[in-house]
């Protein structure tokens, strides 16, 4: 387990809970791959373990299930990772992908206290994309070149992109007595895009009561969270970030009668349009509401039940003027669409904990049953065709298409369950020899008949060998050396409900004697085997401080085996039903090494450094993923260039690792301008010749090593921050070269370096096509947060305020300087994909990552 | 330590709370969204609903997205999807298509092999289901229907014995194992035999009752179209029996010959006597249509008043163009030609000249507007697509006859054909026997750039002109009238050509590529099947 409390937090505006810890933890990897401010982070611990199950991490916030938005970053106290599975097993079937355990801050006894946190934000785009400008254009006429002048100057990318300003600000107050004690919070954050309009504002509030009873042998705490989310959504910005890319800089934005000038070309649109005459709203609720009961009839025996529900709904609007090339290109005469959302999970923990100690045996026995069970229920209309722009998506039924049949409703609801039964024993010998296991027996709804329920054990062992005598005399200098081991088994659902089952759903429209009729068809290939994803799991590591703990750290060494791993399988179609089909076959294992190390190198009353680093590599193999009834041949194709190229970007070959880039080799470029590749004898070849049996493996998206660097000095009241980490032993497809570096066709804008030699020859003279030439080395080193804060003194604010007891004003820049011979906008990519086995892919369309600087304040009274 | 009664009370406790909810352990899935086998309970209102899946799949075969439209004719002389001013290389896919360089991974016979299938599987499981008793239907639609889905069934195989020969037969809806693969021959026996059983069985009703179905005509039509092609498939020609087959539907009198070319590609083209078989398409209830929206070019959305704008593909090959005698109706009614332009100028002037596969202009080649283009057309057309029509009937009796030494009888029937194609010029519409016994009139040969027929680029002697192509007249009717149709290939393949000629930018690259190969999705997930030779 890793503990990250809120004094060691990434000191910047935070995406969400993950940020506050990114390059914190060793093996866990914190990317934030886009600028979108109502997209999150992504998180990959210790490497890819599922091919298509779930991939988010289990997250408790004080022991409830919730995610990583679900509280305000300024009211977390502290968030621990358990990588382990020894540690996770307990959480059972969420639990694979890694457990996170958010604890919020609470009172803390003594005066009750106020505390305030603002700040202020505005970023940058992290790297301009160096498109041609108008003036490009016009001197590359002059040589022959055929774009198109059309008289005018734009720099669209000016037009379209901004420097926003963000805020948060955070009030609680906490207080209590002896036997009652209360938390209650506001927090407020308006997050800007680098887009026009594109926004997230977050509202939430939390009051957390607790009372003692019966001599504190009965504890009650009540707490409820509820939060509001709102953000514009009409447009998809990343359609947008294409548009201004590609849009001709001699066009101008609006034309002689004031419209928005359109050409009339396919998937060309004039961006400035999409993002003004769309006007959609998102908002979200969450309300969450738990109670805790714990009961102490004896001072050995904790009985609790913690109850809970947690409701999530949404409501969304988005209509299009008549000014919006639906209607000025299209003709549908405005469109609007409402849909609503609502998620319901239900929660009941029952635990039991007893402690017995006698002489040297200390031992705590944990048992317990928990429920959960989740709803989700969906709506959605749209119309088009409207006598009057005016009403947006508040007079849905005024649109004409709803007459013609060609408006849209749909509505569906879908449930499932999870019961889990667990026990865990906690025993140590003199604080010596430490044993713990555990096991949990679980079921879910979503699996086959006989297949519904899974065991996850785990059992770890320690060996405190600081508190060996013959350690204290041979190596006085540890003042911790703790040897561990452990192994545990954890699970994945697929996040579907139903696959086992054998059901029809109608589907396509049938004429039958004269009338359309609604065909019924089976709604799967029913899996009725469909069970377990199991991850199994070894651990051995070493935990060290040294030297009045001035020196400390651990290091870690595991393997991660995933078998009953879920893949959609090919299947022949007789004798199943549908072409694909999940099953639990595959094997994949993943083995690796992290290390931390902290260290205190000035360490006195007035000043201080500590500084630490950790590292991580990991090894990554796709063992098997065929049986006897399901072949998925030697290797299975992901990624997707998208249109005009229309090929896949990755390869996994069975026995191979996840992330491989595969395509043609390019050595060359001929005199015509088409590339000259290695054919699979490696022979130079022309493209026009190549053949599917010529690609090969061009490199890998994964990082093999993440390390991380943190510094934190303490002079007097001045305390600075510095925070580096970086990603090595990968590559990058630079979508945004592969499409935009490409002369042949002048018909929308491009990179400037589209004129440039390539192997120092001449430009490509070749339609469009995924070769290595793309394939960029991803290596980075970022300085990924520095922040200089000063305290101010009790002594003066008292003397300036009177009750302020503390306050702390910062400074703070995020993504600030990247070290890396990529050439895209920013080597923090993907390393999922947008199926999961993608890795570095760079698209062309991605929302821009930015920097950002930020001025805060805190306050306590 | 002190043991007492209390401390056995939290192991009792604790054993309480984990047996306390056992009644919350039922994991029992509820869907609210499907039917299941215990509360759907069907009934013969549902017939409509319950066979709707071993039809629907024919919309995404014909004319959706990597249709057999683009299969049959994209391979054939007669279409192009040249790479165009906004795309249109694709990965290539439409010049390996052009070119006879299409490996298992292309899309379009893919897709003709997965829809196929798809409703060869929905057939069986209907068939099993009534015959299983699990649908009570009663009457003679215990007969009717699965004689019905037995000869759609019996469709899709004669495209897989037409495109694939070697694939595997599967009847069995409760057979679990990896099906086996058969030899053309015996899919050739099974379409055969499938389809002499059933015609018996199925209604002789026309219109609105069995229409976008399979009855009797159809059936019969289509078993006569697999007999016109039995040399190809076995080796053996079968032409009596074409001549047989198509002269019972001639005396049914349920058909005739529509006055119009354009009529039976009508909007409302399910009115038209001359379709005997249709796959229904409906811009709302049936969209899988967008055949239109690959070969129109995106500013003729403004000259025809159209919702969507097209995408701008393929179009006619030049040499094709050439064949047709000018006064021929059907070159206008299946060609958009010439200036095309809105009042406000949006618009082209086609020309049928192509530079070349790998690169033109919008208005290089004529897009097809054989298929009814109507003001308000959105990406989905209404149009139906005639599997079967009339004239084809007419068409197949012609070729058996001319095949079987009756030339003059073989032409008259043609001649009864083009009476509707020449307005300006009627004299025109003659054919005789001795023509129909000429070469084809197609100049083919390898077109660069320049729209001359010369060497090919490799250095590959042209196989110049139709002139050798025997009874190539009638191969060249075959063309005017079923243009992008979807036969062009099958046609080909009839007359010798589709394998030995050079056309445009295609020089031949071996007889092996008369058949598709098999899809790498089928044969990887199927250890029994064989890939067809050559690939």
């Amino acid at each position: 387990m890793s503990s990250v409390d809120a004094a060691d937090f990434v000191q910047a505006p935070a995406r969400d809970a993950a940020s506050l810890i990114a390059g914190k933890v060793p093996g866990l990897a914190v990317t934030t791959p886009s600028g979108d401010p109502t997209s999150g982070t992504e998180i990959s611990l210790r490497g890819v373990t599922t091919l298509q199950g779930p991939t988010s991490p289990l997250v408790l916030i004080d022991g409830v299930p919730g995610n990583l938005n679900t509280v305000a970053p300024q009211d977390i106290q502290s968030i621990s990772v358990l990588k382990d599975a020894s540690a996770a097993a307990i959480y059972g079937s969420r639990a694979s992908n890694g457990v996170i355990l958010i604890t919020t801050k609470k009172y803390e006894g003594g005066a009750p206290t106020v505390r305030y946190d603002g700040y202020m934000s505005y970023q940058t785009i992290n790297r301009s994309p160096q498109f041609l400008q108008a003036a490009d254009y016009r001197s590359l006429i002059a040589k022959g070149y055929k774009f198109e002048d059309l008289g005018y100057s734009t720099n669209w990318q000016n037009e379209v992109l901004r420097k926003p300003v963000s805020q948060r600000q955070n009030m609680s107050v906490s207080g209590g007595t002896g036997t009652t004690n209360y938390t209650a919070s506001l927090n407020y954050e308006n997050a800007q895009g680098i887009f026009k309009r594109s926004d997230n504002q977050n509202f939430t509030a939390r009051v957390d009561v607790g009372q003692s009873l019966l001599n504190d042998r009965l504890h009650v705490d009540f707490n409820m969270l509820t939060g509001l989310n709102n953000h514009f959504m009409g447009p998809d910005y990343n359609y947008i970030w294409r548009q201004t890319l590609i849009r001709n800089p001699t066009d101008r934005a609006v034309d002689s009668t004031g419209a928005w000038q359109e050409r009339g070309t396919y998937f060309y649109t004039n961006p400035l349009g999409l993002i003004n005459e769309d006007n959609g709203n998102y908002e979200g609720r969450d309300l969450r509401l738990n109670g805790t009961l714990t009961f102490k009839p004896i001072d050995k025996l904790n009985l609790s039940m913690l109850t809970g529900t947690e409701r999530t709904s949404s409501l969304t609007g988005d209509a299009t003027t008549f000014q919006h090339v639906n209607t000025t290109q299209s003709g549908l005469n405005g469109t609007a669409s409402r849909s609503s959302g609502s998620d319901v999970d239900r929660i009941l923990e029952l635990t039991g904990t007893y402690s017995a100690d006698r002489g040297d045996n200390h031992a705590t026995l944990l048992g317990g049953y928990s429920y959960q069970d989740f709803e989700s229920e969906n709506f959605y209309a749209s119309n088009y065709g409207f006598p009057t722009d005016l009403f947006g998506y508040n007079q849905l039924q005024q649109g004409s298409a709803l007459t013609t049949g060609n408006a849209s409703m749909g509505s569906d609801k879908s449930s499932y369950k999870l019961v889990g039964y667990f026990t865990r024993l906690n025993y140590d010998w003199q604080n010596r020899f430490l044993l713990n296991g555990s096991l949990r027996y679980e079921g879910n709804s979503r699996f086959g008949a006989a297949h519904k329920w899974g065991m996850f054990p785990a059992i770890s062992a320690g060996w405190r060998l600081d508190n060996e005598s013959f350690v204290k005399r041979i190596a006085p200098v540890f003042n911790e050396l703790k040897l561990r081991v452990g192994y545990g088994v954890t699970g994945i659902a697929p996040d579907q409900s139903y696959l086992s089952l054998t059901s029809y759903r109608y589907r396509d429209k049938f004429l039958y004697e004269g009338q359309w009729v609604e065909g019924l068809e089976p709604a799967r290939n029913p899996n009725p085997d469909l069970r377990w994803e199991r991850k199994s799991e070894i651990n051995t590591g070493v935990d060290y401080a040294l030297f009045n703990s001035r020196l400390s750290g651990s290091l870690d060494v595991y393997q991660r085996d995933t078998r009953d791993m879920l893949y959609n399988y090919n299947v022949p179609v007789p004798p199943f039903l549908y072409g694909q089909i999940l099953a639990n076959v595959g094997h994949m294992s993943n083995k690796g090494v992290e290390a931390q190390l902290s260290y205190d190198v000035i360490r006195r009353p007035r000043m201080s450094w500590t500084t630490s680093a950790n590292w991580s590599v990991n090894k990554n193999r796709l063992v098997s993923l065929s049986n006897d009834i399901y072949q998925a041949g030697n290797f299975i194709q992901a990624g997707y260039t998208g249109e005009p190229i229309q090929t896949y970007t990755h390869r996994v070959d069975i026995g191979g690792p996840i992330g491989n880039f595969y395509g043609y080799k390019s050595v060359d470029i001929d005199t015509a301008g088409a590339w000259i590749v290695l054919d699979s004898l490696g022979n130079r070849i022309s493209i026009n010749d190549a053949k599917e049996k010529d690609k090969r493996v061009i490199g890998n998206g994964l990082p093999k090593q993440y390390l991380a660097w943190n510094n934190a000095v303490r002079v007097g009241n001045f305390d600075l921050n510095v925070n580096m980490r970086g990603a090595f032993g990968f590559q990058i497809l630079n979508f945004q070269r592969l499409y935009y570096e490409n002369p042949k066709i002048l018909q929308y804008n491009m990179l400037k370096s589209a004129f440039d030699p390539v192997y120092g020859k001449r430009p490509v003279n070749y339609d469009l096509a995924y070769v290595s030439y793309y394939i960029e080395n991803g290596d980075y080193w970022k300085v990924d947060n520095v922040s200089l804060g000063y305290t101010l003194g009790k002594h003066a604010l008292q003397r300036l305020f009177g009750g302020v007891s503390d306050a702390r004003i910062y400074i703070s820049g995020t993504n600030l300087l990247t070290l890396t011979g990529y050439k895209g906008l920013d080597p923090e990519v993907t390393t999922t994909g947008t199926d999961g086995l993608s890795a570095g892919d760079d698209q062309r369309d991605k929302y821009p990552t930015t920097r950002m600087f930020t001025t805060g304040i805190s306050v306590r009274f | 330590m002190r043991y007492d009664k209390l401390n056995y009370a939290p192991a009792l406790l604790l054993l309480g709370l984990i047996l306390g909810p056992v009644s919350c352990n039922d994991l029992t899935e509820v869907p609210y969204t499907q039917v299941t086998q215990q509360n759907f309970k069907p009934t013969s209102a549902d017939i409509g609903s319950l066979i709707a899946p071993a039809y629907t799949p024919l919309r995404g075969l014909w004319m959706g997205w990597y249709g057999n439209i683009d299969t049959q004719e994209e391979s054939s002389d007669a279409l192009l999807t040249p790479v165009r001013p906004n795309g249109w290389y694709d990965g290539g896919t439409y010049i390996r298509m052009h070119q006879h360089r299409w490996d298992p991974n292309e899309g379009q016979p893919g897709t003709l092999w997965g829809n196929a299938f798809a409703g060869i599987n929905s057939a069986n499981r209907v068939i099993y289901q009534i015959e299983s008793g699990s649908l009570p239907i009663a009457g003679d639609a215990k007969v009717s229907v699965p004689a019905e889905l037995r000869a759609v069934r019996a469709y899709d195989y004669s495209l897989l014995l037409d495109n694939f020969g070697n694939v595997p037969i599967d009847t069995d809806f409760t057979a679990t194992g990896l099906p086996t693969q058969a030899t053309r021959q015996q899919v050739y026996d099974f379409v055969v035999k499938q389809l002499t059983d059933v015609i018996p069985l199925l209604s002789d009703a026309t219109g609105s009752a069995t229409y976008g179905r399979m009855n009797k005509w159809a059936a019969t039509a289509l078993l006569a179209r697999v007999y016109l092609n039995a040399e190809v498939y076995t080796g053996t020609p079968q032409y009596d029996k074409v001549i047989a087959l198509t002269q019972k539907i001639i005396d049914g009198g349920k058909y005739s010959l529509e006055a119009s070319y354009r009529a039976p590609f009508a909007r409302n083209n399910d009115q038209s006597l001359e379709n005997i078989w249709d796959v229904p398409y409906d811009a709302i209830n049936a969209p899988e249509s967008n055949f239109h929206m690959k070969t129109l070019k995106p500013e003729l959305r403004f000259v025809f008043n159209m919702q969507a704008e097209p995408w701008g593909g393929s179009a006619s090959n030049p040499q094709f163009i050439d064949t047709y005698d000018p006064d021929d109706q059907r070159l206008k009614d299946t060609w958009l030609m010439g200036p095309q332009f809105d009042d406000a100028g949006h618009g082209y002037d086609f020309v049928k000249f192509v530079p070349s596969i790998t690169k033109t202009d919008f208005n290089n080649g004529f897009p097809v507007w054989k298929y009814e283009i109507y003001a308000g057309e959105t990406g989905s057309s209404d149009v139906d697509y005639p599997i079967i029509r009339y004239t084809e009937v007419l068409m197949m009796q012609a070729e058996a006859l001319l095949r079987m030494g009756q030339p003059g009888a073989a032409a008259a029937i043609v001649t009864q054909v083009r009476q509707r194609d020449f307005p300006t010029n009627p004299a025109k519409a003659a054919v005789t026997g001795a023509q129909l016994m000429q070469g084809s009139v197609y100049n083919y040969g390898w077109s660069d750039t320049d729209g001359i027929v010369k060497t090919a680029a490799n250095g590959t002697p042209t196989l110049n002109g139709g002139a050798g192509v025997k009874y190539g007249r009638f191969l060249d009717e075959l063309g005017w009238e079923f243009a992008i149709e979807g036969h062009r290939r099958s046609d080909m393949i009839r007359f010798g050509v589709f394998t030995t000629k050079t056309w445009f930018n295609h020089v031949p690259n071996g007889d092996y590529r008369a058949l598709f190969p098999i899809p790498s999705d089928a044969i990887s997930t199927n250890s029994h099947l064989k890939q067809n030779p050559g690939y």
